[in-house]
């Protein structure tokens, strides 16, 4: 016997809980309110910003502020900083809008738009780009994270694969804390929309400690983290 | 190999670990940089004992009711496109998961960290059915090619050093660099990448299952954790059923002091929420997703006394600040589940008769309780364990050998120091208000054999870590003394 029905399983659970049946509802508890709104409760906008600036510096990110009409000039340097030669960047309308493509073709980069047609293809230039560009849903001060959603036209393999991880992010959609984020989230399933199949939420380049608690930068995921945001 | 790993004597355990020098200074280190950059930051959050207290509501709101919780989440999973799979024992997890392979006809995976498979033995089951699995965590896999056993529930391979890490990847993998721990990093960058860019199959664990969305997370510094979500085209994800929080709201608060306790730091590099499989165009991400819910005796502990310890997020606070966890260190245990959190929950998951003198493996300071980021009371429920243990007649064997077993540790000077001088809710329970053990409390071996053999001098309300601070200052200028003398 390998696996059992739902019910059969709940069955021991209910029992030691002394439930005769599993409840339809539960007394219900709040996890709305509590310490995680007092801290930074106050913070405004700007704050927030100089608040991911400080932490990105704190997890070795590098920030770069651009405006909707800079965003593709910044990038490039950017990426002529990081050494990509071989670039992946993510299908997004911001990345026309910004002009990213040309901007990075113009600088003699060579770049690829992730292709939901084209999957292996679009893995296989992920893994030799030393760049990816994504475009973020949003960030977090406290923690310098940026949140990033996969859809099938920004893959997981972008943020993942290159050394060097690029995320765009718009300077509104900056937020103190997490738990604004997981609001956002919230409000989005009450609204009936269906989660992406992944949120990642990023925080610096990946890292170890595992031999003898020394840190090392770049283990499985980028070796170096970029944010840019936009002021739009 | 499954929980127990070491079923020689508590006694041997204790006496192997505390004559290896390099696995007792690599513990000492490694407790002491945690627990520092885990207190800086705990200083930094002046609410931090409200995070502490709303994290343990969330935990036994969902404890109370987790009939009701697994099946929302199990439900929301299902309609977010996962395969569930209901594993009451861990016999027939393993079963479940032999299963899936056989049905892709797959001979291999890669997997990131996971105590859960631990627990049920996973990788050893897999190997003797011809399935090999790849550990792709850095001290996961050091700890695999060696064939050993892991000394600390975050940090496993604690108990190598750079020399015999270098050594045995030169040996096994054709490693040809130094002992830097960087070139070895990235000499498993690159082994690893290329076994995730192969791999059709990756088994991952899960650190909080949301029930309003079935979404389960992971929360990983290497990347690998996303890695093995993102390439392969089939996941399994192994979670044990009390893994669960009500919303998404609440994996706030859990982040907070998950990472802060873990690792002392703010954040991980990556904190993934995954919610059923890829969506049809997606390129990435894995197609199918087997979701593999494991009771394994969870519902006996939630039946008992012991449901606080279900709260657990597996941190290993109560490890790094541990002085008896600081000198046997985690092979002393034999547990996978090693320190307070182990003595408490291994007992319970394989019994009294086989998890032996463990419950005295425990000074009863209360450092660990201290610590917990979800007030699991840990000394309590570790002094329970000694009241059942003595309940169920499993004390005789144990009184007429504790001493043997324990001598080397409870005598040890600065076990003794730290132990007696910490004056923690453990030591009060033991002592009432006066300051003194009393009568009632002689029956517990270790504790009589002190009140005998120690002066009562004990009760000092200090902090474990300003104690321990202290006695290392002493202890240097002991040491600067006989230099100069």
């Amino acid at each position: 016997m390998a696996s059992v029905r739902l019910e059969e399983f709940l069955q021991p659970i209910s029992r030691a809980l002394e439930h005769t049946h599993v409840p339809e509802s539960v007394k219900p508890y709040d996890t709305f309110a509590g310490p995680q709104r007092e801290l930074l409760a106050h913070a405004t906008q700007e704050d927030c910003i100089a608040l991911l600036k400080q932490e990105a510096q704190a997890l070795g990110t590098l920030v770069r502020e651009a405006t909707p009409e800079t965003t593709a000039q910044v990038i490039t340097d950017l990426v002529k900083e990081l050494e990509g030669a071989d670039v992946v960047f993510a299908d997004s309308p911001e990345a026309d809008r910004y002009d990213i493509p040309q901007a990075l073709a113009a600088a003699g980069a060579n770049a690829y738009r992730w292709d939901a047609q084209n999957p292996q293809e679009s893995i296989a230039q992920a893994e030799k780009a030393q760049v990816g560009i994504s475009f973020a849903y949003g960030a977090i001060a406290e923690t310098a994270t940026v949140v990033q959603e996969s859809t099938k036209n920004s893959g997981r393999a972008i943020c993942l694969l290159p050394e060097a991880h690029i995320a765009v992010v718009k300077k509104k959609n900056v937020v103190a804390r997490m738990v604004h984020i997981l609001d956002q989230l919230e409000e989005r399933i009450a609204n009936k929309e269906v989660l992406p199949s992944n949120i990642t939420f990023i925080s610096g380049p990946s890292n170890t400690a595992d031999i003898e608690l020394v840190r090392v930068v770049g283990v499985h995921g980028p070796v170096h983290a970029a944010i840019v945001l936009v002021d739009e | 190999m499954g929980i127990l790993y070491d079923q020689a004597p508590l006694k041997d355990k204790v006496e192997r670990a505390l004559s290896d020098d390099f696995k007792h200074h690599a513990i000492e280190t490694a407790q002491d940089v945690i627990t520092q950059k885990r207190q800086a930051l705990v200083d930094q959050v002046e609410n931090w004992e409200d995070f502490r207290e709303k994290a343990a509501e969330i935990r036994n709101h969902v404890l109370e009711n987790l009939d009701y919780y697994v099946k929302q989440f199990a439900q929301n999973a299902e309609a977010a496109g996962c395969t569930m799979h209901y594993a009451p024992t861990a016999e027939d997890a393993i079963d479940t998961i032999l299963d899936i392979f056989d049905e892709l006809g797959e001979t291999s995976c890669v997997k990131s960290k996971s105590m859960m498979t631990e627990e049920i033995g996973l990788n050893e089951r897999l190997e003797e059915h011809g399935i090999h699995p790849i550990e792709t965590d850095c001290a996961e896999n050091i700890i695999q090619t060696a064939g050993d056993a892991p000394s600390h529930i975050v940090v496993p391979a604690l108990h190598f050093d750079r020399n015999a890490i270098r050594d045995l990847y030169r040996e096994r993998k054709g490693y040809t660099g130094t002992n830097d721990p960087e070139e070895i990093t990235h000499f498993l960058r690159t082994m690893l990448r290329s076994e995730f860019m192969n791999a059709h199959v990756g088994i991952t664990g899960c650190n909080f299952g949301v029930a309003e969305t079935g979404s389960c997370t992971l929360v990983s510094n290497e990347g690998n954790a996303r890695m093995a979500s993102t390439i392969p085209e089939t996941q399994i994800i192994v979670m044990g059923i009390e893994r669960i929080v009500p919303d998404l709201r609440s994996l706030d608060v859990m982040m907070e002091l998950l990472v802060r306790s873990a690792v002392g730091a703010k954040i991980t590099s990556s904190f993934s929420l995954n919610t059923g499989p890829a969506k049809p165009g997606e390129v990435d991400g894995p197609k199918t997703v087997h979701i593999v819910m494991v009771n394994n005796g969870r519902t006996n502990i939630l039946a008992s006394k012991y449901r606080p310890m279900l709260r657990c997020i597996r941190c290993g606070a109560c490890m790094n600040t541990c002085p008896v966890y600081r000198h046997i260190t985690g092979h002393g245990y034999g547990s996978i589940y090693p320190g307070p959190m182990g003595i408490v929950l291994t007992p319970l998951l394989v019994g009294y008769s086989k998890a032996e003198k463990l419950p005295y493996a425990c000074t009863l300071c209360g450092a660990c309780s201290d610590v917990c980021p979800v007030k699991i009371p840990l000394h309590d429920l570790i002094l329970k364990h000694r009241i059942d243990m003595v309940r169920l007649g499993y004390t005789p064997a144990v009184e007429s050998s504790l001493f043997t077993a324990g001598a080397k540790v409870f005598s040890n000077r600065l076990l003794y120091e730290i132990a007696t001088t910490v004056g923690a809710p453990g030591t009060q329970i033991l002592t009432g208000n006066s300051g003194h053990i009393d009568s009632g409390s002689v029956w517990i071996p270790v504790l009589n054999g002190w009140t005998y053999s120690r002066d009562l001098d004990v009760m000092k309300h200090k902090k474990f870590r300003t104690q321990l601070a202290e006695y290392q200052k002493q202890k240097q200028n002991r040491h600067q003394d006989q230099e100069d003398a």
